[in-house]
């Protein structure tokens, strides 16, 4: 989950320099080649990307510096090669992300059949958010469903987590999700 | 160059931040209207007090958690809360019948003049207490003049709590909460008990009480419940010093034999059912009060017995026909029969009473596609037949139609604007209507009538909240006691000539200024006054022109809170002083204090309560016969305890 999560991390870590590139070009070509950060699955993994992060923000500023010595010929190749590769790159981080969008959609939009507002709490108005994060297996199963935050009433948190049970199996093999479920009395 | 590298980066801790905790499919809304709750599209203001206000405060009744609420004051004869009005809305001495309490929706008013007793609701059991302002009669009928009580009970969860506490006046409490869980049941059982000898002499009070609660989802459409509670006090009755006696020692007594016991027990159930917007709630139970009173100053004993039966379906529909529309009609319809009986020196034949009271309703509302807006408009009609028997038979029968209209919108991001409009009716009560010494009806006295305007605007932020509520009743005939009235002027309860007039302004606000400045307050301004008819532009009495509360909660750390309380009621003619001849019954400030000190499981606390040790009234009356007569209130007290949840 966490290497996958990071891959698309770097997905958006990558377009963001696309975007960026626009208007700044050669600053891209570094921050391509540090887009393959450490994958972060943990606090530790954090920290990693943070100091990766600060390794990047040291190794640019030193590639455009000696870039500016350098002949127009050689950077120009360099620069094509690396262009090549973005694009290819940006190709396959777009089918990604549409595809991660999409499985998301299926997911919640899958949720969404199943919500329900228990009745004991609906007959008094209580409200409450929970937030609830699971994994899928091969199958759709949910795996390692937890309550990240709770509402303070256990008969929402519940209702919460027999939510994702009942929407058994999901139209999606793999992955980790979180969402936040709002209940509402109006 | 900078901002590139910057954004680059932020962008990789974002990612790596949705790593950790998986694809982020955001918020799914689960909405739903609600049956017995009104807080959100009320068109009434509504003042919440929530279960975590309700457990900091260690308050020991509800009364004490009502004290500081907007527009609220509390006046008891008792010493001790037992016998407390609860006066919303600026009605003075007859406030209790002017003012709905419901829980879970079944109301528990009493018929007769004894009011809400509000020792009978444990605080353990309560989940939320919503006060309604400025009427609301189409959903709550006969006597929602100034508004409504509602209290909600908590979810019956499984573990359990046990209590225990004491302190001054000999004081002592303890409660036992045991719940199950069994997912599609859940069931709690609540014992409690409560004594204290009290501020004076002979106001000694005890009480206890031994409840049940269970609900069953059969299905995701269908729910079933059950509540059932036994309760039973006992309170002396101190009764009334002048000021003289109070001079004196103002915890003495002239009474010190007289005293009341009440046994109240009830059963409810109920079934909610509820699919594709299509919803029946269908509730209903039995109430059995019995109240023995010895005044033994006045060589008379009582003994009112009445039971109760009541029915109370409703039916909802919420549809989309472009907009929102929610539809609900119900009935509301309870029926109580009972004998009053009063021996002692002067004996009175028994009289056996019934009184049937019926509300049919229909209300509908439109709403914004957004929910920033909703209108809603709702009918009622509402009656009663009262028959009394002490040999020969007396009925009265009235019915009356009432109507109210009303709005809540979202003017700006953070200010949401509420408006209403609408009728009510209070019935005369039970022993306000007949009289037990001639066996007769009171055929000249009639159901006070009114019309309610009510307008309130919050301004609601992240971390703070501020309202301006204003309200206005217009009564015609509005029901008093008159203590210069009845046939040999020695009082009647009467309906008053010309109109009368409450209005109430209140502005209340808070402030989350973080963990240790947690700031409340509010001050209300009431000015009920007689418009025309012998007491023309006199004030009504018992009404505090202005009263004010303030708080602070600090939460020293996650184990340690504190809460400091202060109410300011300002001084008020003295009950049945209608002509403001008398001096004011004066003003006063009380200040409590709460500490609660968390240990993993366990808890302990303490409270002191009227810290300044202030020595005030909050009840007075004025008698022809008698001069003024206050009921002292307590001093100084204290109280210490510590709880185990498991």
């Amino acid at each position: 989950m966490a290497a996958s999560l990071a891959i698309h991390g770097m997905a958006l870590l990558w377009i963001n320099a696309e975007q960026q590139s626009d208007a700044a070009g050669h600053q891209a070509i570094v921050e391509i080649s540090l887009a393959s950060a450490p994958p972060a699955s943990s606090s530790v993994a954090q920290q990693r990307a943070r100091a990766s992060a600060q390794t990047m923000r040291e190794k640019p500023l030193r590639k455009t510096a000696d870039s500016r010595g350098e002949s127009s010929v050689a950077e120009t190749a360099e620069q094509k090669e690396v262009a090549d590769s973005r694009q290819a790159s940006s190709a396959q981080a777009d089918a990604e992300q549409s595809s991660r969008e999409a499985r998301e959609s299926r997911v919640r939009n899958h949720l969404e059949q199943f919500k329900y507002y228990p009745a004991s709490a609906r007959r008094r108005g209580i409200s409450g958010e929970v937030e609830v994060a699971f994994e899928l297996d091969s199958l759709g199963q949910a795996k390692l469903l937890k309550i990240m935050s709770g509402s303070g009433y256990s008969l929402l948190d519940d209702a919460a987590l027999e939510t994702v049970h009942r929407a058994e199996p999901f139209p999606a093999d793999g992955g980790a999700y979180q969402f936040i479920l709002r209940f509402r009395a109006s | 160059m900078k901002t590139v590298y910057k954004l680059t980066i932020v962008a990789l801790l974002a990612t790596t931040s949705m790593a950790q905790a998986g694809e982020n499919l955001g918020a799914i809304d689960v909405n739903t209207s609600t049956q017995t709750s009104t807080a959100t599209s009320s068109s009434h203001a509504i003042t919440i007090i929530d279960r975590r206000q309700i457990e900091r405060s260690k308050a020991s009744d509800i009364v004490d958690i009502l004290k500081g609420v907007p527009g609220v004051v509390i006046s008891d004869t008792s010493g001790v809360g037992a016998k407390s009005k609860v006066d919303l809305g600026g009605f003075g001495e007859s406030s209790s019948a002017n003012v709905v309490v419901l829980i879970d929706g079944r109301r528990v008013n009493s018929p007769d003049l004894s009011g809400t007793d509000w020792t009978q609701i444990p605080l353990e059991q309560i989940e939320r207490i919503e006060v309604i302002h400025g009427g609301g009669a189409t959903r709550y009928g006969d006597g929602a003049v100034a508004g409504a009580i509602n209290i909600v009970t908590r979810i019956p969860a499984s573990g359990g709590r046990i209590r225990v506490g004491g302190g001054s006046f000999g004081s002592y409490e303890e409660s036992l909460r045991l719940g199950a869980d069994a997912g599609r049941v859940r069931v709690e059982s609540n014992i409690s008990s409560a004594k204290s000898d009290g501020y004076r002499r002979n106001s000694l009070f005890e009480r206890v009480d031994a409840g049940i609660r269970a609900e069953s989802e059969l299905s995701d459409h269908l729910n079933l419940r059950m509540s059932g509670n036994f309760h039973r006090d006992r309170a002396g009755l101190p009764g009334s010093l002048t000021a003289a006696q109070m001079a004196a020692d103002r915890k003495q007594s002239n009474n010190p034999s007289d005293f009341a016991r009440s046994d109240d027990s009830f059963a409810d159930a109920g079934l909610n059912w509820m699919d594709r917007g299509l919803e029946l709630d269908l509730s209903g139970g039995v109430r059995d009060r019995k109240t023995h009173a010895e005044y033994v100053s006045f060589g008379s004993i009582s003994d009112i017995a009445i039971r109760t039966f009541s029915l109370r379906p409703q039916l909802a529909y919420a549809f989309d026909g472009g907009l929102p529309v929610s539809l609900r009609a119900g009935a509301d319809v309870d029926e109580s029969r009972g004998t009053f009986a009063y021996g002692g020196a002067f004996p009175l034949p028994t009289t056996n009473v019934k009184r049937r009271r019926s509300g049919y309703f229909g209300q509908a509302s439109l709403s914004g596609s957004d929910n920033d807006w909703r209108v809603t408009a709702g009918l009622r009609s509402e009656g009663i037949r009262d028959t009394f028997s002490q040999g020969a038979i007396n009925t009265a029968s009235e019915r009356k139609t009432l109507w109210e209209l009303g709005g809540s919108m979202r003017v700006a991001k953070a200010l949401q604007l509420r408006l209403s409009a609408g009728s009510s009716v209070r019935f005369p009560l039970l022993d306000e209507r007949y009289s037990f010494f001639s066996g007769t009806v009171d055929a000249a006295l009639k159901p006070q009538t009114g019309t309610q305007f009510a307008a309130a605007l919050r301004y609601e932020a992240e971390k703070a909240w501020l309202e301006l509520s204003l309200s206005r009743a217009d009564l015609t005939r509005e029901i008093f006691y008159n203590p210069i009235g009845g046939p040999f002027g020695f009082g009647a309860n009467e309906n008053y000539s010309d109109k009368t007039r409450h209005d109430v302004a209140i502005l209340s606000g808070h402030v989350d200024g973080g963990e240790l400045l947690q700031f409340g307050g509010n001050i209300t301004y009431a000015n009920a006054t007689f418009r025309g008819g012998f007491y023309d532009g006199k004030k009504i009495p018992a009404v505090a022109a202005v009263r004010a509360g303030a708080d602070w909660q600090a939460d020293w750390s996650g184990n340690f809170n504190s809460l400091l309380k202060l109410t300011w009621v300002g001084k008020s003619y003295l009950i049945s002083d209608q002509a403001n001849v008398r001096p004011q019954l004066p003003a006063y400030l009380l200040v409590d204090v709460a500490v609660n000190y968390r240990l993993g499981d366990a808890e302990l606390f303490a409270r002191v309560d009227n810290l300044t040790n202030e020595k005030y009234s909050s009840y007075g009356v004025y008698s022809a016969f008698s001069g003024d007569n206050f009921y002292p209130a307590a001093g100084i007290g204290v109280r210490a305890g510590a709880s185990y949840r498991f």
